[in-house]
């Protein structure tokens, strides 16, 4: 059986701050896994301010130092959770701060990724995305927590026509840092990865700016943070007139076939 | 390019029970070019009343909406108008036979996306390149209690609640608000399977050995599943049902 340890993973990731004035995403990588696991975890500040960007810096601080307390014996759901709720009470507390000193309040969409001996878990609130890339196909793995998805389904349920403004329809319904924050999405049984798979986080900056089968062709095509670096490249060339800060994290389960054509 | 064709499969057991409360219908596979397909699971509440003509109800009510659903449709709509016809049926059947009620999971897929929806705690998996993954969200107790504590709100020693398997969401419930639905559509391609599993089959069987026949012919997957669980020959054993849907390339002979 192949082992992460056999057949280390790779891992890739790029951001670019767009047309805005502030880079509002952070993302944290693993830089090895010293026997805890690799992680990935993104957030992406709500709003324009810089205040934004301090919340998903603390939002990711706070996820990985949720995932460095963890241990061999912690299932990797619950390890998830945690680093999402943990997310949420750094977000909140400097909310607190914030509001004792009468300033706006901020927030951040959050996905984070844990992957132990092959199996991984994700957690997300928020519109940050996480897929599984295998068998040259995307498949998103996490729920996004949008106004439109919410009303369409209340609506329907209710036996009403789904009725939403689209300016309200990309808000975000959750996210680290709100009251009564209900449910984050999570894994709840892990995935067991195979030789090959990709496992990718990306921001909401990055969507339906490159075509679906645009992404899988570079991901699939080269190393990890040369995948990442071109993505970042192809959207820089695409000249949007607004686009917003991207960041795009990417990891890759070693295989026998790819480490004997290394060693080549 | 030659064409996507999806064949469709269910295999189900009563198992130790008195009654079959599970049901499986699909749609009708002649409009699979034109419209796309989908395959529903529903496992009715034993404790309930009538679970199996709640379940019986809910999925023919998901065919039958696709069936009458309209072009325009998204895949995702035609879903959630499902649930909601399902829900309105069920409410309906309450007032003669008591309270009832039943679990859901569908999967469409049209224009070679797939979309899915679920109520309650039957699985829907895809399985893709040797290796299953569980795409839909159970709705229960446990789900509730595990993301509370990691949220701070609970403390540890709630994780040993003794009924973290009662169902947070299920058709038939007071009010439905809520189902669990990927978000848009994935691309499915040769080589994919989607399979749909009601308690019974997972309550018995590990992910490794529902893993182990998804490498079968397509047509004899569904059988064998159900063997597996029977080979077990758990005293209590559920209902079990399994259904698959197998993505290959080829010409329908309808």
């Amino acid at each position: 059986m192949e082992t992460m340890n056999e057949w280390p993973p790779e891992m890739g990731c790029a951001q670019w701050i767009g047309t805005r004035e502030c880079q509002n995403d952070a993302v944290y990588m693993s830089p090895a896994d010293t026997g805890r696991g690799l992680m990935i975890a993104l957030a992406d500040g709500i709003g324009l301010d810089a205040v934004a960007g301090d919340a998903a810096r603390a939002a990711v601080i706070a996820m990985r130092d949720e995932f460095e307390i963890s241990d061999d014996g912690e299932p990797l759901e619950q390890i998830i959770l945690r680093m999402v709720g943990g997310a949420n009470a750094r977000v909140r507390k400097m909310n607190e701060e914030l509001d004792a000193k009468g300033e706006l309040r901020t927030g951040a969409t959050v996905a984070c990724v844990a992957v132990r001996n092959r199996q991984a878990c994700f957690g997300s609130v928020g519109n940050a995305r996480v897929f599984l890339l295998r068998s040259g196909r995307l498949l998103q793995l996490n729920r996004d927590h949008l106004l439109s998805l919410e009303a369409e389904e209340r609506d329907i349920l209710a036996g009403k026509a789904p009725d939403v403004s689209p300016d309200w329809a990309l808000r975000v319904t959750a996210y680290a840092g709100m009251d009564g924050l209900k449910q984050p999405d999570w894994q709840q049984t892990p995935i067991a990865l195979k030789a090959d798979d990709q496992l990718i986080v990306m921001s909401s900056g990055l969507y339906g700016v490159l075509e679906e089968e645009e992404l899988c062709d570079v991901l699939t095509g080269m190393p990890p943070q040369q995948a990442a670096d071109e993505v970042i490249r192809r959207v820089k060339a695409k000249s949007q007139a607004s686009q917003s800060n991207i960041s795009l994290a990417v990891l890759r389960i070693g295989s026998r076939r790819r480490r004997a054509a290394q060693e080549k | 390019m030659p064409s996507m064709l999806y064949s469709m499969y269910a295999a189900q057991n009563i198992g130790k029970r008195a009654d079959q409360q599970d049901s499986v219908n699909a749609s009708r596979p002649e409009i699979q070019k034109d419209v796309g397909v989908i395959c529903a699971i529903a496992d009715g509440m034993g404790g309930l009343s009538n679970g199996k003509e709640a379940s019986q109800l809910t999925v023919d009510t998901m065919v039958s909406t696709f069936h009458r659903s309209a072009i325009v449709d998204t895949p995702q709509q035609i879903l959630l108008r499902g649930c909601a016809f399902a829900q309105e049926a069920v409410r309906g059947i309450q007032q003669e036979s008591g309270m009832t009620g039943t679990t859901l999971a569908a999967v469409l897929i049209r224009n070679d996306r797939c979309s899915f929806i679920s109520v309650g705690d039957s699985r829907i998996y895809l399985y893709r390149g040797g290796g299953l993954i569980q795409l839909n969200r159970e709705q229960n107790r446990g789900a509730r209690i595990d993301a509370q504590i990691g949220l701070g709100r609970l403390p540890e020693g709630a994780r040993t609640d003794g009924n973290r398997r009662a169902l947070t969401g299920y058709i038939g419930m007071d009010v439905l608000e809520h189902a669990d639905r990927s978000s848009g559509s994935f691309a499915v391609g040769p080589g994919d399977r989607l399979l749909l599993l009601t308690d019974g089959v997972f309550g018995t069987l590990s992910d490794d050995e529902i893993a182990s026949v998804m490498t079968e012919r397509d047509d004899l997957i569904c059988d064998r599943i159900i063997g597996q669980v029977l080979a077990k020959d758990l005293p209590n054993q559920d209902n079990c049902t399994a259904a698959l849907i197998d993505c290959s390339y080829g010409e329908a002979w309808f």
